[in-house]
């Protein structure tokens, strides 16, 4: 039986994340679902907590797999102390996109009036859940706001297990220029002249578009943009200070991976959209290794004790489990030589789920 | 039922076989190889993506290179993969009003409708999957659904759309998908998981919440990744829970014990919160990836594999 040795031919690698956490204040985690990104994001936090880091995890995974992780009931759209460290300086928060998207346009409508009218449109009301990334764009927009809080020095977000887990990055683009939709604003408003026969064509649109979804439909999204008419600006403006934050220095996107052929293949996309974006990736997670076993440890009992049958079931398991494990760092391999990442923790696959912040400071152990 | 193997009536009681699970549960691993089981017992099959999976593209591949692996299932096993805008410009066109598709999508109308309307994304996948069952071309149609964050979306958009529209043909639409979903002899919902602690309690909460709102029967449950526990004797492994030195052997066989341990623990645990559920096992494969070969192995277990329903 062959063993692949793993420390032949692989690059060189000298940091774990440690050092993000103090020259960092913002730590975006991101990657593939089922790779563990939301109990990586929480031992993060529980490690910088533990190093005298007063520390906010920010989440929007709805499993509430986090506030599981931390022991904790409930945490809600506002940060939550953590006191099961003792030590303190720990805050956890959980996303609600509705209910900062609600604030946001309560913010930039010019008057209740106007507010109330989107809040109870029924376009409005599906558009955080339907607009692609608009639920983690407002994670960023929650993001911006907690970083603005002096209780912090540190911020860790998770991202959301979704298929397109980075549309978070294009979503202000989408979501202005989905304000800014011509056919809807020009049927709104006849505007002047020579914009009116483009209105006619826009109009026919529409007409056949309530054929095949039924008028009620139509009016209600002219309603909503009627509603919405002078508050693009705000969003924009606002857009465009989320996005200067995610590029500042201060801010550290880490990639989360698990060793597996599906896994890493999506890690490298979003490796490579990360970079479309003009963002580099600061540091890798991979995670669920298996553990190494093999290191050429007999005990001279167990060769005395056990029939031959029994230890080639115990010799053929630990050759398995190698292979294994072979297999899994050739899968690393071919991320870190794609991705490049400048600092990178190997988290071992607990044979069980993390259930309490003990777990989590032993993985943060792990990573930083 | 007992003893049947369950994925196996699950196929030959609907044509559409929905599997859907949280990502990184293996639920395209488990569609693609339902599919080559459906394709081996004689069903001409449609494997289904909204994106190929790896495991669906390894399967094109083998098809397209004859692999000798599934020679005998390709005459029956086409792949396909559902684009949401194609399918409305391609029923826009059905309908008469070709030419109207491309330009609602390059000026974002479709968008906008698409977020007026919750769920119509959704509803075009299942009218092109309804519409594929009544071409009467497939026998077995297996989905590999969008992760289960969206599953109830997915799932009730028909009926979320038949509230909002009242007239048109998304009404019509929406009827037709709903009357599919509901009825166990066309459609069913495989829900894949792993035998870990969150995994099963986001499946068992997924099914009873699909359950009470009633929008499509449930198929059986996939429990995949499953550790076989380590064959040895009682005097051995007696002998190993008291053994004092250091040995590789040992280490790994405590790993592995512990880990098929937890995993029964959360069998159990979901067999205690749906006890009308019927199980399907499929074992831990020691790899990082499955080729073909692997795949039609597993599409054997799932073929093979007795229910241990009570």
């Amino acid at each position: 039986m062959t063993i692949d040795k793993p420390a032949k031919g692989e690059p060189v690698i000298p940091n774990k994340l440690g050092d993000l956490l103090r020259s960092r204040r913002v730590i975006v985690l991101t990657g593939p679902g089922g790779v563990g990104k939301t109990s990586s994001a929480a031992a993060i936090a529980v490690g910088a907590a533990l190093s005298g880091i007063r520390t906010c995890v920010v989440t929007i995974d709805p499993a509430k797999r986090l506030a599981d992780a931390l022991g904790i009931e409930h945490i809600g759209n506002d940060p939550v102390e953590i006191d099961a460290l003792g030590a303190g300086g720990l805050w956890a928060v959980m996303l609600d996109a509705d209910a900062t998207f609600d604030d946001l346009v309560v913010k930039y409508a010019t008057s209740d009036e106007q507010a109330g009218r989107i809040l109870s449109n029924r376009v409005y009301q599906n558009l955080t859940r339907n607009l692609s990334g608009v639920q983690e764009y407002m994670a960023m927009e929650k993001l911006f706001e907690l970083h603005n809080d002096p209780r912090f020095e540190l911020l860790v977000v998770d991202t959301p297990p979704s298929a397109n887990a980075l549309d978070f990055l294009d979503a202000p683009r989408r979501l202005v220029s989905f304000l800014d939709n011509r056919v809807f604003r020009l049927i709104m408003s006849p505007g002047p002249v020579l914009l009116r026969p483009v209105s006619f064509a826009a109009k026919a649109v529409l007409k056949t578009i309530s054929r095949v979804v039924g008028a009620e439909v139509v009016d209600e999204a002219v309603a909503f943009f009627q509603d919405f008419e002078g508050m693009e600006d705000g969003f924009r403006e606002r857009a465009q200070i989320v996005q200067a934050l995610l590029h500042e220095d201060a801010t550290a996107f880490v990639m989360v991976s698990a060793p597996r052929g599906d896994t890493v293949a999506e890690a490298l996309s979003f490796g490579e959209k990360l970079a479309g974006f003009g963002f580099s990736v600061a540091g890798l997670i991979s995670n669920r290794h298996t553990p190494q076993f093999q290191t050429g440890r007999r005990s001279t009992t167990l060769e005395a004790t056990l029939d031959v049958h029994d230890r080639e079931v115990l010799d053929a398991n630990l050759a398995r489990m190698e292979l294994l494990r072979g297999a899994e760092e050739a899968e690393l391999a071919q991320l870190i030589s794609k991705l490049e990442p400048p600092r990178l923790a190997r988290v071992p696959l607990l044979d069980r789920d993390v259930a309490s912040i003990e777990d989590l400071a032993q993985m943060a152990r792990s990573l930083l | 039922m007992a003893g049947k193997p369950p994925l196996k009536g699950a196929l030959e009681a609907a044509t559409l076989l929905i599997v859907a699970g949280k990502g990184g549960v293996g639920k395209s691993t488990i569609s693609t190889a339902t599919a080559i089981a459906a394709a081996g017992i004689g069903r001409r099959t449609a494997l289904v993506g909204l994106s190929h999976s790896r495991a669906a593209a390894a399967v094109m591949r083998a098809m397209g290179e004859e692999d000798p692996v599934l020679a005998a299932i390709a005459p029956r096993l086409r792949i396909f993969e559902l684009r949401p805008e194609e399918i409305l410009i391609e029923y826009l066109e059905d309908h008469g009003m070709a030419g109207l598709g491309r330009r609602l999508i390059s000026t974002g109308v479709v968008t906008v409708i698409s977020t007026a309307i919750p769920g119509i994304r959704e509803l075009l996948v299942l009218a092109k999957l309804k519409q594929m069952e009544r071409s009467g071309e497939f026998d077995s149609i297996i989905l590999d659904a969008p992760a289960s964050g969206h599953l109830l979306t997915f799932l009730s958009s028909p009926k979320g759309l038949a509230d909002i529209a009242n007239v048109g043909l998304l009404r019509t639409q929406s009827d037709e998908v709903q009357a599919l979903l509901s009825d166990p002899a066309r459609s069913q919902l495989i829900l894949v998981t792993l035998a870990e602690e969150t995994p099963v309690s986001e499946t068992s909460q997924t099914y009873t919440e699909i359950e009470s709102l009633g929008v499509i029967s449930l198929g059986p449950i996939v429990a995949n990744a499953l550790q076989a526990p380590i064959g040895i004797s009682q005097h051995s492994r007696d002998t190993l829970s008291e053994l004092g030195e250091a040995d590789d052997r040992l280490d790994a066989y405590r790993f592995v014990s512990t880990k098929a341990h937890l995993q029964l623990e959360n069998l159990a645990e979901l067999r205690r919160a749906l006890p009308n559920c019927h199980l399907a096992r499929v074992p831990f494969v020691y790899a990082t990836g499955l080729g073909v070969s692997e795949l039609a192995r597993l599409a054997e277990h799932l073929l093979s594999e007795a229910s241990d329903d009570n």
